[in-house]
């Protein structure tokens, strides 16, 4: 079953400082879908200044090497705001990709939401 | 270190009895009908089972897919993609082929270069590799053929 690329995809809310992203389709796999979420979601990147990023993949059961680019891509465009992005819920099979690929080093994931919550609230301590 | 896979200006060998073979046109959409009839076909002859391998196999026939009409035969109208899968008595097999010109291996990022961590693709021959026995390319790079083991 195709997606449809007009609808909503994902859905965003606040939580104190922390922009949450909830994808909602289950299969993230043709390539006009991809593009839809990956440009709405640099868009919401690009207008906030040093973003705390979560996306939570919750609702997530597939997704393509192509959401992996897309990912890599947000990352850098969240690192050069000054941001932080996190990754919440994904499934083992997905999880699984992740570190087949080695991306499991380059993106911070939680098993679950809350924990995911509780890292953004974790104080540096440092001298500065 | 780079990864490593068959890549030969050679036809591909004989692979088997054919059990499913279709032909379609370089644009995408047909891509997502191709990949549901060679899943349900795989997931009929008990070739996959669950939700997990169907995760990993949709991956893959995705990737191997869309190499093809994108990369391959760059969208042409006038380029078809084979896709096709056969079976030994050990071994079935996926063979997916495209008009384009292949690709060379070194073009494929080494995996273990930390710069290739954050390029945003070049990752479809790592996951092919993790989820099948074998990936083999055969007409410098225009055939893939994919293997596993039965059982």
């Amino acid at each position: 079953m195709s997606i449809d690329p007009t609808k909503n995809h994902f859905y965003t809310q606040t939580a104190g400082d922390v922009t949450v992203v909830f994808l909602q389709d289950a299969r993230i796999l043709d390539e006009t879908t991809v593009k839809v979420i990956a440009d709405e979601l640099m868009r919401l990147v690009d207008n906030t200044f040093k973003i705390k990023l979560m996306i939570d993949f919750s609702n997530v059961e597939y997704l393509s090497s192509a959401v992996l680019g897309k990912l890599v891509a947000i990352h850098k465009k969240v690192a050069e705001g000054k941001g932080v992005m996190k990754l919440a819920c994904i499934k083992p099979a997905i999880k699984e990709v992740f570190k087949i690929t080695k991306l499991d080093k380059v993106f911070e994931l939680h098993d679950t939401h809350q924990a995911c919550m509780d890292a953004f609230k974790q104080k540096k301590f440092g001298l500065f | 270190m780079p990864i490593e896979f068959l890549h030969t200006p050679d036809p591909p060998p004989d692979l088997g009895k054919p059990l499913l073979e279709m032909e379609l046109p370089s644009q995408l959409p047909e891509k997502d009908v191709a990949l549901n009839k060679l899943l349900k076909d795989l997931h009929g002859r008990n070739f996959i089972r669950g939700d997990e391998e169907d995760m990993k196999l949709r991956l893959v026939l995705d990737e191997a897919l869309v190499n093809a009409i994108k990369h391959g035969n760059k969208f042409s109208d006038r380029k078809k993609v084979l896709a096709g899968l056969y079976e030994t008595p050990t071994h079935w097999s996926l063979r997916i082929e495209d008009e384009g010109e292949g690709f060379k291996p070194s073009d494929v990022p080494d995996p273990d270069d930390p710069e290739s961590l954050l390029l945003e693709h070049g990752r479809g021959i790592v996951l092919m590799k993790s989820i099948m026995d074998d990936v083999r390319y055969y007409r410098n790079g225009s055939c893939l053929v994919l293997l596993r083991k039965k059982g």
